[in-house]
This record gives C-alpha cells, sequence and structure tokens, in this order.
C-alpha cells in the first residue's frame, strides 16, 4: 500500500502545552482512517497539521515523494488535501446553490452561467431535498449547513478528505452522506481522514482506527480488528476515568404523588408545534427523540421563556414566564443547541462564564465583588469537572466537552428545579459525556425534572426514564426506554407510518 | 485525592502565568505614555513645565468623559457616532433655556434630560427594532447638529452660567476642577462596569448576544443603558464645553465622536465587544493628549495632528491582533 500522507514524530505545542506527542502515522491510499480521542487529545490538532491549517513544532509530514511543507491551507489545497470542518463558514446572505460554489472558481472566472447555477441548485436538492436552493445559508439549519459544507469539500475532488466531526450535527440521516462520500473517495484510491466521537458512525465510515491519549497515539488498528469496547477501554484506561455507571441504580420517582412540574399543551397556530399533555415529574428525565429540524429546538426555546410566547407551557401549575430572565428566576434552566452561538461568552474568561449565572439570578442593579470570588468559582469548577489551565483563561481555551460543563455549571449553579437540555453532549468527547451524564442524573436524582433532547438515541435510552419520539412538530408516539434502537429510527424519519399516539 | 493535589499545583502556576500574559498586554500603553513623556522631557524644553502638564490634563478631561461615555457602548459591541452633536446639542440647549430666563441649574438638568431621552431612543431601535447602531447614530448625528444650528438660529451665543464655569475653569489649589470632576466620572465608570450586575452584563452581551439573551441577561435593557450612559457622558461634557468658554458655539464637539472612539481603541477595548476598561480608555485619552502636546513644543503644524493620532491608532491595534497569536 503507498502511503498518501503520513506524520513522522510530530509533536505540536501551544504555549506550553503539548497537544500532539510524537505522532507517526501513515494514511494509506484507501483508507477511511478515524481519529479517536477525548477532548484536549490533540484529534484536531492532527487534522490541523494534516490540512496545512498548523505547522508541526517538531518532527515532518511526508507525502510519496518525501516532506511536505504545508505551510498554509492552500498548500494542502494544491496536493488534493480538503478538511471540512465541524461548522463549515458560509456566505450567511448567498443562497445555499452558491455557498456550494464557494471557492471552486477563481475570482478572475466570469460568474457562474444558467448552465452552472442549475448544475448547483440540482446537487442542492439531491442532498437536501426539504430545503429551496435558493434559501440563504443564513436561514439554513446548522445540520443542513453541514451538508452543504461536505458537498461543497466533495466539489473540490479531494484525493485526501478531513472531516472534523461530520456527523455531530447531521442526526441519522446524514450518516449516509458522509458514508457516500467516504466511498467515493475510497474507491478511486483516495483516503479519508476523520475525527468522531461516535463510535457507532466510526465502525460504519471507517476502515482504520486510530486513537489519541493526552497527545500519544496508542492504538492504530483496521476496524475488523478491534472491537468498540476495546476502543472504549483504551480510550477509558488513558484517562483513569470511571465508565459512566449503569443505569438502573438510579432509584426510580413515584409519580403517582407529584403534579407534573412541566405541562404542554399546544397547537400549531400558536407555536407551529402540537403538543398534547406533553408532561415533566420532578425526579425524572424525559427524553425526545427527534431528528434535526423536527422542532425539538423549537420545543426548547419554549419551554425556556425565550422564543418570547409561551402560550400552553405551565410551569409548576402555572403559566411560565414570558422571559428568558423571569423563566430562569422560577427555577428553570435551559442549555442551548450551539454551545459556540448561543452557550458560550467567547471574549471572557471560564470564571466570567461562570459568574454570569450568579449575575443572572442577582440582577443588573446588584452590587458586585470586582472580581468573582476565586474560591467559589474553583468550588464550581471542581463539582462540574472543569479542566482549565486557569480561572482566568479565556473560554475559547477549552475543549468542546470543558466549555460544555462550563455552561452546565453556569445553568445548574442556582438549583433549579427543571433543566432543559437540548443536545447537551453534542460534539463532546466520552469522557466529557460519561461526565455531563452524571451531572444529570444527580440533578434528577434530587428531585430535578429534566426534559432532555438529543439526536443520539443510545443517549436518551441510557439516561432517560421516559422517552417521546417527536417529528414534523409532534409527537408521534410515546416509547418504554427499552424500544428498540431501530424502532425509535424508524418512529423518528417517519419510516413507520402505523404510529401515532 | 492524591490526584487532585497533582492537578492543582501547576494549576497554581498556569494562574499565575495566565496573570501575567493577561497584565503584560495591558502594560504596553502606560509603557508607551512613559516612554512618549521621557521623550517629550529631554528634547522639548517647552514641554518641561508643570503647566503643560495641568494643560494636557485640562484639555484631555472633556474628551476623558465623553470617551467614558463611549467606552459603555464599544464593550457592548456598538458606537455611538452621535457623542460629538450631542456636545453640542445639550450645549444649545442650556443656552437658549438660560437666555429664555431659566434658573441655570434647571436649564442643565433638562439639557442633561435631553440627552439621556435621546440616549435611551437611540437605544430603543438598536435593540427592540434591531436597526444597526451605524445607522442610527449616524442619524442622530445629522439629526443633531442640524439642530444645534437651528436652536442657536447658526450663531453662537454667549451665556454665563456660574456654576458651570466653576466646575470647567475653577482650581482646587493648582488642580483644575474639571480634572477633579473627569478623574470622579472615571472611577465612577470603573466602579459601574466592574462593580455592578449591569457592568458585567454588559460585558456578556458585547461578546454574545444571543448567548446572552439565552442565558436570561436583558440583553436589550442593557444595550438601551449603555446608550443612555453615552449620551449622558457626551451631554454633561458639553455643560461643561459651555463653562468653559462662556458660550455655546455651533461648532462645539465637532468631530469629538471620531476623537473619542480613536481613543477607545486605541487603550485596547475590542470593538468586536465584550473587552475593555475605563482604564484603557483613560490611557488612550491621555496619550493623545501628551502625544499632541509635544507635537506642539516640536514646532508640528497642528495640521498634522490628525495623521500623528490616526497612525498612533492603527499601529496599536495592529500590535493588539499580532500580539494575539
Amino acid at each position: 500500500m503507498s502511503t498518501l500522507i503520513g506524520l513522522r514524530d510530530v509533536s505540536v505545542d501551544y504555549s506550553g502545552n503539548r497537544a500532539l506527542d510524537s505522532v507517526t502515522l501513515d494514511v494509506h491510499a484507501g483508507d477511511a482512517l478515524a481519529v479517536v480521542g477525548a477532548n484536549g487529545s490533540g484529534k484536531t490538532t492532527l487534522l490541523n497539521v494534516l490540512t496545512g491549517q498548523r505547522l508541526p513544532s517538531d518532527g515532518a509530514v511526508i507525502g510519496p515523494e518525501g516532506e511536505l511543507r504545508l505551510v498554509c491551507p492552500a498548500d494542502a489545497l494544491a496536493l488534493g488535501i480538503v478538511l471540512v470542518p465541524q461548522e463549515p463558514q458560509m456566505a450567511p446572505t448567498l443562497p445555499a446553490w452558491e455557498n456550494l460554489l464557494l471557492g471552486a472558481r477563481s475570482l478572475t472566472a466570469s460568474a457562474p452561467n444558467r448552465a452552472d447555477r442549475d448544475a448547483a441548485r440540482r446537487r442542492v436538492r439531491a442532498v437536501l431535498p426539504h430545503i429551496d436552493p435558493d434559501t440563504v445559508a443564513g436561514d439554513l439549519r446548522k445540520a443542513d449547513r453541514a451538508v452543504l459544507g461536505l458537498e461543497r469539500g466533495m466539489l473540490a475532488l479531494p484525493r485526501i478528505l478531513a472531516l472534523d466531526e461530520p456527523t455531530a450535527v447531521l442526526g441519522e440521516q446524514g450518516v449516509d452522506l458522509v458514508e457516500q462520500a467516504t466511498k467515493a473517495i475510497t474507491d478511486t484510491g483516495g483516503a479519508v481522514v476523520l475525527v468522531s466521537h461516535r463510535l457507532r458512525d466510526i465502525v460504519r465510515l471507517a476502515t482504520r482506527v486510530a486513537v489519541l491519549v493526552d497527545g500519544r497515539l496508542v492504538l492504530d488498528r483496521p476496524v475488523a480488528e478491534v472491537s468498540v469496547e476495546k476502543i472504549v477501554d483504551t480510550l477509558a484506561a488513558g484517562r483513569g476515568v470511571e465508565v459512566a455507571r449503569s443505569r438502573g441504580q438510579r432509584a426510580r420517582p413515584s409519580r403517582q404523588s407529584v403534579s407534573p412540574v412541566l405541562e404542554v399543551t399546544t397547537d400549531r397556530e400558536r407555536s407551529g408545534l402540537e403538543f398534547e399533555g406533553l408532561a415533566v415529574h420532578a425526579g425524572e428525565i424525559v427524553g425526545i427523540a427527534g431528528m434535526a429540524g423536527s422542532g425539538r429546538s423549537r420545543l426548547c426555546k419554549l419551554v425556556a421563556g425565550v422564543a418570547g410566547d409561551t402560550d400552553g407551557v405551565r410551569y409548576e401549575g402555572a403559566a411560565v414566564p414570558r422571559t428568558a430572565r423571569s423563566a430562569r428566576r422560577a427555577g428553570i434552566a435551559y442549555i442551548p443547541e450551539d454551545r459556540l452561538r448561543e452557550g458560550v461568552f467567547p471574549s471572557l474568561s471560564v470564571a466570567s462564564n461562570i459568574e454570569i449565572g450568579d449575575l443572572v439570578r442577582r440582577g443588573l442593579a446588584a452590587i458586585v465583588p470586582f472580581k468573582p470570588a476565586a474560591s467559589a468559582t474553583a468550588r464550581v469548577i471542581e463539582r462540574f469537572g472543569i479542566r482549565t489551565p486557569s480561572q482566568s483563561a479565556d473560554i475559547t481555551a477549552l475543549s468542546g466537552g470543558n466549555a460544555q460543563r462550563v455552561v452546565v455549571a453556569r445553568e445548574l449553579m442556582n438549583e433549579p428545579r427543571l433543566l432543559i437540555a437540548d443536545e447537551p453532549t453534542q460534539g463532546v468527547d466520552r469522557t466529557g459525556r460519561a461526565a455531563i451524564h452524571d451531572l444529570l442524573r444527580d440533578f434528577a436524582e434530587r428531585g430535578g425534572a429534566v426534559l432532555l433532547v438529543s439526536s443520539e438515541f443510545e443517549e436518551l435510552q441510557e439516561l432517560a426514564d421516559r422517552l417521546y419520539v417527536m417529528a414534523d412538530g409532534r409527537i408521534v408516539s410515546a416509547e418504554p426506554v427499552t424500544t428498540p434502537y431501530s424502532r425509535l429510527v424508524a418512529l423518528a424519519t417517519g419510516v413507520d407510518e402505523s404510529a401515532s399516539i | 485525592m492524591t490526584q487532585e493535589t497533582q492537578i492543582r499545583e501547576p494549576a497554581r502556576r498556569a494562574e499565575a502565568r495566565g496573570y501575567l500574559r493577561d497584565h503584560a498586554t495591558d502594560l504596553v500603553l502606560p509603557i508607551a505614555l512613559v516612554v512618549l513623556i521621557v521623550v517629550g522631557l529631554t528634547l522639548f524644553p517647552s514641554f518641561r513645565s508643570v503647566g503643560n502638564f495641568v494643560n494636557i490634563l485640562t484639555f484631555s478631561s472633556i474628551l476623558l468623559i465623553v470617551a467614558i461615555g463611549e467606552t459603555f457602548v464599544v464593550i457592548g459591541r456598538g458606537a455611538d457616532l452621535s457623542v460629538g452633536s450631542m456636545v453640542g446639542f445639550s450645549g444649545a440647549i442650556l443656552a437658549i433655556l438660560v437666555i429664555d430666563g431659566w434658573p441655570p441649574v434647571l436649564a442643565a438638568a433638562t439639557a442633561l434630560m435631553f440627552g439621556v431621552g435621546i440616549g435611551i431612543a437611540q437605544g430603543l431601535l438598536i435593540a427592540k427594532l434591531r436597526i444597526s447602531f451605524l445607522i442610527v447614530t449616524l442619524g442622530t448625528f445629522a439629526i443633531l447638529r442640524s439642530q444645534v444650528q437651528v436652536l442657536l438660529q447658526g450663531q453662537s451665543k454667549t451665556v454665563s452660567v456660574p456654576f458651570l464655569e466653576t466646575l470647567a475653569t475653577g482650581r482646587v489649589g493648582p488642580i483644575p476642577i474639571i480634572v477633579i470632576v473627569a478623574v470622579l466620572a472615571y472611577l465612577l465608570a470603573t466602579w459601574v462596569l466592574r462593580g455592578t450586575g449591569f457592568g458585567r452584563a454588559l460585558y456578556a452581551v458585547g461578546s454574545s448576544p444571543e448567548a446572552a439573551r439565552l442565558a436570561g441577561i436583558p440583553a436589550a435593557k442593557v444595550t438601551i443603558i449603555a446608550f443612555a450612559i453615552s449620551a449622558l457622558a457626551a451631554s454633561f461634557a458639553g455643560l461643561l464645553t459651555v463653562g468653559s468658554l462662556g458660550s455655546a458655539q455651533t461648532t462645539a464637539g465637532t468631530g469629538m465622536e471620531m476623537t473619542a472612539l480613536s481613543a477607545v481603541l486605541l487603550g485596547g477595548t475590542r470593538f468586536s465587544g465584550g473587552y475593555g476598561s475605563a482604564t484603557r480608555t483613560l490611557f488612550g485619552v491621555l496619550f493623545l493628549g501628551v502625544l499632541n502636546s509635544i507635537l506642539y513644543a516640536a514646532g508640528v503644524s497642528s495640521f498634522w495632528q490628525g495623521t500623528a493620532s490616526g497612525l498612533v491608532l492603527i499601529a496599536a491595534v495592529a500590535l493588539d491582533r499580532t500580539r494575539k497569536d
């Protein structure tokens, strides 16, 4: 097998932190290599080195004819190395089809002619049948933008395609697209390198799996030779974390005695959603299984009081406050879906991000200390297991999982009674996921009510006490958590037409 | 628990490193200011007098008050281009009311209330109707400048308001009262930014307006208050301007929005929001004041002032950008 691209003793240092530690790795023609690792293990750094986003501090990147100097992304592009980031950049005011062509034409080329435009529109329709190709990218959902980004990458005819968390936002239906793209490249002698937390997808998409622990490569095997359990063990062994507690240890809440904390009854005219008595009780985790676009995030925003309207939502037997702030003060916490745009405050430190929770409780007129009390912040950091170089570190310096723990900490520190968690572990590694799962379980055990939305149905099956399947803005079915995975997918994708309540 | 202690020690060291790094950036402008002063002291005899420094501080005071108001808006991810016109406008309101026979204190209070009202209206348009701050404040900039002409009928009016004259030109010992007023405004702003819920929320809104709203921060209210503060500061500066000149000029405050914004950004408060402080603005204002004074002492034509401060602004922000990587 010929090496298309490889790393030789590559190390990368970020201001004293070693992100990659003498990694040697070969990517051969026909490989679909999955790189797995906890947050901060160096996965994204590895991808950045391969695609010319970052120069290694030490070691070399090699191609078939010797050493490559990938100083900038353009160097990599010239060699047919294409990166599709987790959240591809879009020109928000241009239509979807034009975003597909971005970067494909030089600036001096003539504007796309009618045939080019029609071809691009057809391509958009083929991959995103539910949207109009003339919709501007700014109005597209995150999942649709991700699909568009993948297609744009494919149009560059990559020899080596690098995918950062390609399936994280796509939900179940997007995995097919990634699989097709992977096949198309590997079958023609190219290679795919993908970084993912979702082991199920890796088993399906990859031919080889490489495991990174703290910047070191600890496993590199064909997928066929290694079980999912082995991968999990390798990841867990490297970190010394306890693997998530098995379900069933938690005491089930006795539901008869209590009235629900949350009740939703609404119709399409009012909210675009259709619910008849969706209820969440104290001490239970209710899972909403739905694909992207099913209305699950709208449900979350409605209940959290940030949609500007809360008609039809009853919280502790009364109407829900109409503003986010009064909802928070009433004890409703909300973890938004889009961590980067809706969750964290990028220019603020870890401590200031945590402090926001305090601020919401105390209001604008409050007199506060010039700096959040270091000891109080330290307690929160410890309680929620946030791994940060310091309290004053920028939140952007944290890995996705740790940044998400900051958001969870901010939301749970005020002792709410209802938590709405919209995809709380999206793009979070296994270690971070287990930690967040523990936090949600603890919260429920202490009597909190949780409305949990996830496009990873195993996550719901593991955590939730009850499940609702949501599609097209309404509940299509109430299912026990033991429902087979395939049936949940069938219900949520509308494959099973017979199901309804 | 041994693992915990292992984690903690490096964390503490990293904390100290992080502190140094953060504050190294903070120190660049103060050091540059000291260097500039030393250069001035060595090269130019006319620069070497207490009187000269008192002059620099006096001339910087009104700009500092306006720039501090502007700092609030910039931290909240906006810019207020109406402040220069507001300086002229509040002076004009004061003048016509006093000439009309109003008691000076009442006239001054009315001028301030007009200012705050306009600030709130701007904030409402920006936060509630989601019109760009550039459009709203550019429009207000034009409206107020024209209203100055309308109110004063195109002519500067001489007015005597004793308490404003004392504030603007009086002295306590060697120290001009206006410098004390500006320092008090600076201290008040620092306290509001760092020691109140509003101040902390302003940083959050500037950092990510959507995240702030979803987290339960009343983002619209925060933006409105920031614009009200900016307008209040500019109106107050307008009153002091009348006090120092003894008249309401039709050209008062012209171009001040740009000087104030330059001082804010030169200080290192970021245009992208969520980052900055009143102290940074203080150093930005002082740097511009000392720079102009040195140019004057060096006999450079005042036509060159804009070139110098423009170059310094761009250089400072460029330096900040390259340091971040």
